[in-house]
């Protein structure tokens, strides 16, 4: 079986930059990515086919990711980048378990990062179901990547800066937008942020810009707005929306019903982290980072010794950040293999870590505005599905508690909540916090719905099929 | 944009259209476009019914995570509209609940 | 906190302690149940989820498996919670010729020991099954009595009766010690507290070795450890539980040597196969390897073709409680009163758990069984 000296699992921001830095100091880097195209969901790059006449309306992400897509490509000669490539497993020898081309095979590594991104928190709540009800992060592919608006009729709800972008680019595609729910109150918080923005001019100029076609478009911007309810016969047709108090709990004489026939939820992001948990790397529960992330040292090295994670998918804070910690890591990584000297190593990351603490002053008071708020987690009623996989409801999980179960894998147990094909993805983080503010019996520690290969399905014939030969794996 | 319409034209460029199937039914699909994004821009949202409860679901996640646009797709049950391209002459199904099916 | 005394304390809540712990609350026994874990216990949550009989040998082995049948009938009835037991069918493969001498010699013995086995042809058994590959089917062992249940809600649902007859359960709560006094079980030492008591269960599985340490007796329980896939729900595709010959050919030599495969496949009501299944020895990692993961799916592809285009959503593991003679160890302990065993199910603790469990609430009862317990006594491994 192959080893390589360096395995980055991931091609959105934090993996490609981690991969130039390596090979820019010699080593030999493989990139792993489980997509057609790089870019991850930032820097999604459009499919085979697909035009688009101005690239400036994809937004500056866009821009920016091409030009760190064009240094990579620029490095084949010492980058060996696979696509399609789905990492299933990893076991403690330090071996990747891959899915390629119909068959399942080997990898081994001798440094490995994990760059495996987020994805949109889930929020239960009644009719959360419905088609026509997406996330911001699904609907951001559709307009961006596919040219398909999600609705006629949009209704934005959630929290944060990501909803401006989607507004921003559903208006530039044409499409009509009823509101945009904006959880949080940003309206005080925004002088406050003000502070925060020295030297973070780009972040300001973009967000300018976003409210800015918002505003002209005539889009209403609701603050201290949540939706309660998606209504409608067998899909979207009209959302129940309220006010919320500052611990975003509605204040239900203010409910109003809207027309709209699409939903876009943004209530921030998850990491994944289901390669790290496997590889027994030591998380910590962190809502604002995202849930549960990976402990890392300051050269983005995890608990294990020679797996190191960046970007969203080890804490979520942006491209920016993904960016320069991708940076930290692959110097950390050539260092680590003797590529370059260790003095060196230090002078090359002072500057990344410079540029992160200054960006990282603007994140936190973003964060604090879209920290989720213990209203967000009592939207919904017993009758709301909460493992959309099993069609297990609030209810029964509720019947299951009363049994005074306290970690989460109990109720998996008694209800088969995370037992479907997303493996957890789209219930754990929202029970995860249900257990974790009980009532009558919070317990800090409950768990999780613990990853086991395959972490994404595979099909059996893939994990049956002749392996490939050693020498034909591109 | 004419009514019924989700498709993007402004600014987009295209590849080739061609017809692909839908519960017996013919709609038109570009080069690039997932499957789910072909079906909603055709305006059709719903692409399962649940297996236990039969509730109707479509697009999610978009991304390959949430499994519910599972769909029967030449023949191959429980297939990822999202992640699957729209090629010419495909033949999607609406998955029903397995519940009292022969397979 | 774990009450101060019980009348019985059972150690162990897989399938085995919760039986006994609902049989014996039934039977108005002040009984708690303490599991270091979690709900539905070890192997019991990780298992084929077989009730079955097809491989049980004659004598007492096939006795118990037969007397846990009308146990799972009667818990059906009795316990509120469905825990899915179905009735459909078992079958046993012949998957090549070369099966058949040790198929045939096996049949004879049972059919000697008054529990005969119906041999069908392989256009019966691809009538039954017509999914399996023609061409590794050479006829099979069909059973219309075995079945499948959901392994998880039959613990849950004997947790959840035993809990409204009175039963105490206490889960992530680890037994550290056990007070025995002139040859007498005196007390249980949790991590919670300490309880009162003259009667221990052990029912500890795979770990019932760690409780026979804290009484002073060797249980010679080893962990063996058996892996399964999860496919994504189908369509009612697998009637039958199935199992390989295979199976019963090598697992045997399996034990010793290193990875070892057999065809197993099940169907869940909810739509689930269950098909595997791989082992090997790994003391007590339950981690799943990928090789045993492609193993698994290779065997099963190879007996089911349609099965290429299925998606696994996930794989587990866990530990077969092993003795030598493949039986399990039920009943008193000779020098330490008190003390019963009820481990060592071998890998058939859900078909015959249950059983196990009202024998045992028999045995602490009336001490009189329905099924003589002789044979099972650990007192049968003195002296190796």
């Amino acid at each position: 079986m192959k080893v390589c000296d360096f395995i980055i699992i991931g091609g959105g921001p934090g993996g490609i930059a981690a991969a130039i830095k390596a090979a820019q100091a010699g080593v030999n880097v493989t990139l792993l990515d489980e997509n057609e195209r790089l870019g991850g969901q930032v820097f999604r790059q459009l499919e085979k086919g697909f035009k688009v006449a101005d690239p400036d309306a994809l937004g500056p992400d866009f821009k920016e990711g091409k030009e760190l897509l064009h240094q990579f490509y620029s490095m084949q000669d010492k980058i060996r980048y696979l696509n399609n490539t789905l990492v299933w497993g990893i076991s403690e020898d330090h071996t990747l378990a891959l899915a390629r081309n119909e068959s399942s095979s080997s990898l081994g590594f001798k440094h490995l990062l994990v760059a495996t991104g987020a994805y949109d928190r889930p929020v239960p709540f009644p009719g959360w179901t419905l088609p026509g009800v997406f996330t911001a992060g699904g609907a951001q592919k559709l307009v961006k990547s596919e040219g398909v608006l999600p609705g006629q009729n949009i209704l934005l709800a959630g929290t944060g800066p990501l909803q401006l972008v989607l507004a921003d680019q559903i208006l530039k595609a044409g499409g009509r937008i009823e509101a945009i729910l904006e959880a949080g109150n940003i309206g005080k918080n925004w002088l406050r942020g003000l502070k925060g923005i020295w030297g973070n001019w780009d972040f300001l100029k973009e967000g300018m810009r976003y409210l800015r076609s918002i505003q002209k478009a005539g889009v209403p911007l609701l603050r201290s707005h949540v939706i309660l309810e998606a209504r409608g016969d067998g899909h979207v047709e009209e959302a129940l929306i309220a006010k919320v108090d500052k611990n975003w709990r509605p204040r239900l004489n203010t409910a109003r019903s809207v027309k709209a026939d699409s939903i876009c939820l943004g209530y921030g992001l998850v990491s994944s982290t289901e390669l790290a948990m496997l590889a027994e790397c030591e998380h910590k529960y962190d809502l604002r980072q995202g849930g549960y992330i990976p402990r890392r040292k300051a050269n983005m090295e995890t608990s294990m010794p020679g797996i190191y994670a960046v970007g969203d998918g080890a804490g979520v804070a942006g491209r920016k950040v993904a960016i320069e910690e991708g940076c930290i890591a692959g110097i950390s990584v050539a260092s680590a293999l003797g590529s370059i000297p260790r003095a060196n190593a230090r002078e090359q990351i002072k500057p990344c870590r410079k540029r992160l603490d200054k960006i990282n002053r603007f994140r936190k008071i973003l964060d604090d505005i879209s920290l989720p708020r213990k209203g967000l987690y009592e939207l919904a009623t017993d009758r709301t599905v909460i493992c959309r996989c099993e069609e297990v409801t609030l209810g029964q999980l509720k019947a299951a508690l009363a049994d005074d179960t306290i970690q989460i894998k109990d109720l998996k147990r008694m209800t088969r909540l995370g037992m479907g094909p997303c493996e957890g993805r789209m219930c754990g983080p929202f029970v995860v916090e249900m257990l974790r503010h009980r009532p009558n019996a919070p317990v800090e520690d409950v768990g999780c719905l613990k990853p086991r290969p395959s972490i994404k399905p595979v099909a059996l014939g893939v994990l049956a099929a002749e392996k490939p030969v050693e020498n034909t794996e591109a | 944009m004419s009514k019924g319409e989700r498709r993007v034209y402004q600014g987009v460029a295209r590849g080739q259209p061609f017809e692909i199937e839908v519960d017996g039914e013919k709609i038109v699909a570009y080069e690039g476009e997932s499957i789910g994004a072909a079906l909603l821009a055709a305006g059709r949202r719903t692409l399962r019914y649940t297996n236990k409860l039969e509730q109707p679901r479509g697009l999610y996640c978009g991304i390959g995570l949430c499994q519910e646009c599972r769909m029967t797709i030449n023949g191959i049950p429980n297939t990822q509209a999202c992640q699957t391209l729209a090629t010419p002459g495909c033949r999607i199904e609406t998955q029903k609940s397995f519940k009292n099916r022969e397979s | 906190m774990v009450p101060q005394e019980a009348e019985v304390v059972v150690i162990g809540g897989g399938v085995v302690g919760s039986s006994a712990a609902y049989f014996l609350a039934r039977a108005g026994k002040n009984v708690v149940l303490v599991e270091k874990g979690c709900k539905a216990g070890e192997a019991s949550a990780a298992n084929a989820a077989f009730v079955w009989s097809i491989t049980r040998k004659p004598g007492i082995d096939i006795r118990l498996a037969m007397h846990s049948f009308n146990i799972h009938r009667q818990l059906k009835a009795e316990l509120e919670m469905d825990f899915e037991y179905v009735q459909g069918g078992g079958m046993m493969i012949i998957e090549d010729e070369t099966q058949l001498p040790f198929v045939e010699s096996y049949l004879q013995k049972r059919s000697d020991d008054g529990y005969p086995l119906e041999m069908i042809d392989a256009k019966q058994a691809l009538e039954l099954e017509p999914h399996l590959a023609k061409e590794r089917v050479f006829g099979a062992v069909y059973s219309p009595i075995d079945g499948k249940t959901n392994p998880i809600f039959l613990v849950i649902a004997l947790n959840l009766e035993a809990q409204k007859l009175g039963a105490q359960l206490f889960h992530y709560t680890e037994v550290k010690e056990i007070e025995v006094t002139g040859g007498k079980i005196k007390g249980v030492v949790t991590d919670k507290g300490t309880i009162k008591t003259n009667t221990v269960v052990n029912a500890a599985g795979s770990w019932a070795s760690f409780i026979g340490d804290m009484v002073g007796i060797k249980v010679p329980v080893s962990p063996f450890q058996l892996a399964m896939l999860v496919t994504e729900q189908l369509p009612p595709t697998v009637s039958h539980v199935i199992m390989g010959a295979s199976y019963m050919v090598e697992e045997d030599t399996g034990k010793e040597g290193g990875l070892g495969c057999g065809l197993v496949m099940s169907q869940q009501t909810a739509g689930n196969l269950l098909i595997g299944a791989s082992w090997r020895k790994t003391g007590y990692d339950k981690r799943t390897i990928q090789e045993e993961i492609e193993l698994m799916a290779k065997v099963n592809v190879r007996a089911m073709p349609m099965l290429k285009t299925v998606r696994i959503i996930r794989s587990y593991a866990n530990f077969f409680p092993n003795t030598a003679d493949d039986l399990p160890i039920l009943g008193k302990v000779e020098g330490v009163e008190g003390f019963i065993m009820a481990s060592g199910h071998c890998g058939h603790g859900i078909g015959m758990g249950p059983g196990s469990g009202k024998l045992i609430q028999e045995l602490i009862c009336d001490d009189k069984t329905t099924i003589p317990l002789d044979e099972l006594n650990l007192s049968r491994f003195l002296g190796e």
